[in-house]
């Protein structure tokens, strides 16, 4: 084949990749019409047989975490930039720091990234904080029983006192299939201290579904693989009110991998909802008036989201 | 590299999700026959990008070439990682064409045959073939990504869609 025509072949699959017919491409070269069809329908076949576009979930998911890496590396370059701005003035600050860290004997001083967990909380009847789960809809319906394990949450307490307050919730282990339509299920409920929370983490220690198709047992994969959800919120506590927290938890399926469909669990970050109610006074009644009961089951045509914060 | 650089490269990269994950998605989807593994190595070939922007200034070409070497290094990593280094062992193609059974069986074994087809070209055909009608690449992004000429490109494309004709023609 000449020269000129592999470049005809490659310029018409250039225009065929654009979105263009190979008969258009054909006509505008009727000469090597015949020497180019044949190369081009293969190049059809081709394309026919690995057809393949990503999921919407999938890309979706994709785009989340692309974002979510960036926004962080932004923050970072950002401090990277206030402080390299100050560069003289910060290792003269740096050296008065070793030398009074090498005076007084103090072997380290780390500043630590994470903050540190400052309290275990306990649950109580008539606690202040109500910790729920429930489900968004998507692929729960493939299941007949999805059962998730709580190891632990932990929330996160803005302000002068940061820190993670942790529980381990009273009801460690629930079926994800029983919490569809705005039902919800009530983990835990105990006193937290007063104040500004910012962050909710789930720690997931299991999750395994049985699929309503074949009743075979699936491990739910989380994406992260740190089994470990963290949502960004914003709600504060207070002690004459109960603050109830309803984390959205949902099941997705990925399509098709080695060995049947994959599914993942991901929190809907913008289902979850916050909701308060005046804590009541009355000791004398047992404090039995504001405990929510264990499971809520939404009326028909209400949304039980209409009261978030 | 200076702040206000990485941040231009940043939004660069940003602006080439959308056109080029589906893309890539497809190239390594051709590569190890997964469609859900497809879908993560996708994503973390631009995790991947962003964590190096930094070495990206030193290669010298265009971004778009820079993620597909990426996804052929995370593809060559998870290959051999799955100890099945053959290509496209590829999954079932779900053909939905229900209300026609002949239809649907006919597609299929006109997938079996492409398939084949494509197992026989070299690896150098394959991918030019991967970058080209899966990737929707030019030629001379094809040649970046690959250290070879537009020339070369077109040449390895060529041979590999006679080889292709060939193989699909002498089975019909």
């Amino acid at each position: 084949m000449a020269n000129d025509v592999e470049q005809i072949l490659d310029s018409c699959i250039d225009r065929i990749n654009r979105g263009e017919s190979l008969e258009a491409c054909l006509s505008d070269y009727p000469e090597d019409a015949s020497e180019l069809e044949p190369l081009l329908q293969a190049m059809y076949s081709t394309r026919q047989a690995y057809s393949f576009s990503p999921s919407a979930d999938a890309k979706r998911e994709a785009r989340n975490k692309f974002m979510d890496a960036l926004e962080h590396r932004r923050r970072s370059s950002f401090l990277q930039r206030f402080f390299g701005q100050r560069l003289v003035w910060a290792s003269l600050a740096t050296a008065v720091v070793l030398i009074l860290v090498g005076y007084f004997g103090v072997r380290t001083f780390i500043s630590p990234s994470e903050p540190p967990v400052v309290a275990v909380a306990s649950a109580a009847p008539n606690g202040n904080f109500v910790f729920l789960m429930t489900d968004d809809i998507n692929a729960i319906a493939e299941f007949s029983k999805l059962d998730v394990t709580i190891e632990k949450v932990a929330i996160l307490k803005s302000g002068d006192s940061e820190g993670w307050i942790e529980f381990a919730p009273e009801v460690p282990q629930f079926d994800l299939t029983l919490l569809r339509d705005g039902v919800t299920r009530k983990l835990w409920q105990g006193d937290l201290p007063e104040g500004q929370y910012s962050r909710v983490r789930l720690y997931i220690s299991k999750a395994l579904g049985t699929l309503e198709l074949d009743g075979s047992v699936v491990d739910i994969k989380i994406p992260s693989e740190r089994l470990q959800f963290d949502v960004e919120t914003s709600f504060q506590i207070r002690s004459e009110n109960i603050t109830s927290y309803t984390y959205d938890l949902t099941v997705f399926n990925r399509g098709k991998g080695q060995g049947g469909d994959k599914y993942y669990l991901k929190p809907v970050v913008n289902q979850n909802s916050v909701r308060q109610e005046l804590r009541s006074q009355d000791k004398s009644k047992g404090n039995k008036s504001s405990a929510l009961p264990d499971t809520i089951t939404p009326l028909p045509v209400s949304n039980n989201r209409k009261n978030n914060l | 590299m200076a702040i206000e650089a990485i941040s231009e490269q940043q939004d660069k990269l940003a602006s080439l999700f959308e056109e080029h994950y589906d893309r890539i998605a497809r190239y390594i989807y051709v590569r190890i026959g997964d469609r859900s593994e497809a879908e993560d190595l996708a994503s973390d070939v631009f995790l991947r990008a962003l964590e190096s922007l930094k070495k990206y200034q030193e290669r010298g070409i265009p971004m778009q070439a820079w993620l597909y070497r990426i996804a052929h290094n995370l593809v060559v990593d998870h290959l051999r990682r799955v100890t099945k280094y053959k290509f496209s062992p590829i999954e079932e193609v779900e053909v939905r064409d229900e209300a026609d059974p002949v239809s649907t069986a006919e597609i299929n074994i006109e997938i079996d045959r492409v398939k084949t087809a494509m197992q026989n070209l070299t690896e150098a055909q394959r991918q030019v073939v991967q970058l080209r009608f899966f990737s929707g690449l030019t030629s001379q992004e094809v040649g970046l990504i690959l250290n070879k000429s537009d020339g070369a490109v077109r040449e390895t494309q060529r041979a590999a869609l006679v080889k292709l004709r060939q193989l699909l023609g002498s089975k019909k």
